[in-house]
């Protein structure tokens, strides 16, 4: 696994410099114009884009092929490509709260945040199995479609929160936010372990 | 004990099937498999590394079902695809680092020193290497990690003649004795004949022939001859027939064209698929 890990980093690690660039332009429209939903859009972009250029990458290199000859577990592989996203929407999630600090004049729900991570978790869970099975290319357009449904229905579902009914201020809205990253994360394994199954009856 | 073995593999795609193969590689040897392009050598050599589930048949690697090898067991698998197939955006240092975390026992003082031997650049991105130094880095790899047997697709293809000399000499050095094994699939009939102790001959799905070099080298000329001569010679020297608009020639065991006072050539490997794939039976 270490391996495939470093293999993962050092491919995308040019990737992440322009999603902390896009990251930081929305950080600052969203502190300016007290929208968190700047917050959780850059969430979504990375967790729908992201595979999008890894598994692209590993197409054009034909990388499955050659990591499975040489030994790899299905599994070990399809656990490798959810690692750094999971963790970066992590970090996003976390800057978002930072983020949060410099909204001003607005009682935020910090609630609000563990929510959002879920979001992304369910986002990368349902891309990265779509883009091994159908491919950087064929996915494409199905994934555009899906990361337009996320994005109208979360500010929806964020929307339907605000004041005076905030999910801080609610026994549903505390539980969701602290349920919805574990949620999110038996998700992802179980994506995580779906993607296997896909890698495993691929032929290479 | 075979280092490989293959045995019915039959595997079927629209417009291709791989019909019936069976070969194997003893220990302590190199098997050459050729073919023309889409004749399905690397339909054999995806089933002998588990990357493609057969219609019929069973590959065994060191005596284990492939199927039921684990990825530790994998591991004493040297592995060169036609693709190459590393990450292009990582420099070769890099490559080791990755292999390092994800193939066991690899060994990456035995790697440095194929890096320096092969004269690879350790700062350059695969992606910018040319596709000569793109195979050299692969098989650096796939001798890197105390591999057993070694499994080459087009390995010395795209490489200099001083390159694929190094890469034959490395192979030679591999199969020092009966544990290790080379099983190599190319289009180079010099390179075969060079190294190979047994060819695999495959062509439209099919096995032709397995043979020892020395069958192939010693067994085989290419005659030219009359309609009337072809007609008096006997049937089962006869193995295939090419006409061209001004002459006849014949590839035949060798031994016959001796005694029938024939003008003959020794038959080369590549002479042997020109007549198998070109030719007609007598």
């Amino acid at each position: 696994m270490k391996g495939l890990l470093i293999k993962e980093w050092e491919t995308s690690k040019a990737i992440f410099k322009w999603y902390a660039l896009i990251a930081a332009v929305l950080f600052v429209i969203g502190a300016v114009m007290g929208n968190e939903g700047f917050f959780l859009g850059i969430g979504i972009f990375v967790s729908v884009s992201y595979p999008a250029v890894s598994i692209a990458y590993d197409d054009k290199d034909k990388w499955f092929k050659f990591a499975l000859a040489s030994g790899c577990s299905p599994r070990k592989l399809a656990w490798s490509k959810f690692v750094i996203p999971v963790s970066a929407c992590f970090v996003l999630s976390c800057l978002s709260a930072v983020a949060m600090t410099f909204i001003q004049d607005k009682d935020l729900p910090w609630e609000e945040i563990p929510i959002m991570f879920a979001i992304m978790l369910v986002m990368l869970s349902v891309m990265i199995p779509l883009y091994i099975k159908f491919g950087a290319e064929h996915g494409r357009v199905v994934v555009v479609i899906i990361m337009l449904v996320a994005m109208i229905g979360a500010d929806a579902f964020f929307g339907s929160f605000t004041n005076p009914e905030s999910i801080g201020s609610s026994a549903a809205g505390i539980a969701l936010s602290w349920l919805s990253p574990i949620a999110g994360t038996a998700v992802v394994a179980g994506s995580a372990e779906l993607t296997a199954r896909i890698i495993k009856s691929k032929e290479y | 004990m075979d280092a490989l073995k293959i045995e019915n593999l039959t595997k079927t795609y629209p417009n291709f099937t791989l019909d019936n193969v069976s070969f194997s590689v003893p220990g302590g040897s190199v098997v050459g498999l050729i073919g023309e392009n889409g004749a399905g050598k690397t339909t054999v050599l995806k089933a002998a590394l588990g990357l493609m589930k057969p219609d019929r048949g069973r590959v065994e690697i060191f005596g284990k079902d492939v199927t039921a090898i684990t990825g530790a067991e994998k591991s004493r698998i040297g592995v060169v695809l036609d693709d190459v197939c590393l990450p292009e955006s990582v420099t070769v240092k890099k490559v080791g680092n990755i292999m390092g975390g994800m193939i066991a026992g690899w060994d990456g003082a035995r790697y440095a020193e194929l890096m320096h031997r092969f004269a690879l650049p350790a700062d350059k991105e695969i992606g910018k290497l040319s596709k000569g130094m793109k195979m050299k880095t692969a098989i650096a790899v796939a001798m890197s990690h105390g591999a057993k047997l070694l499994i080459l697709d087009e390995a010395t293809s795209g490489l200099d003649p001083v390159a694929r000399d190094e890469i034959l000499d490395l192979l030679y050095e591999f199969v020092t004795d009966d544990e290790h094994a080379v099983l190599m699939s190319s289009h180079i009939v010099e390179d075969l004949r060079k190294i190979c102790d047994h060819v695999v001959f495959i062509h439209g799905g099919k096995i032709v022939f397995r043979k020892t070099s020395d069958e192939l080298r010693d067994g085989y000329a290419v005659a030219g001859c009359s309609d009337e001569q072809l007609a008096q010679l006997p049937q089962e020297s006869v193995i295939r027939v090419r006409r061209t608009p001004y002459s006849l020639s014949v590839l035949m065991d060798r031994s016959v064209a001796e005694k029938c006072g024939l003008p003959y050539e020794r038959a080369g490997i590549e002479d042997i698929m020109l007549f198998y794939i070109k030719g007609e039976e007598k």
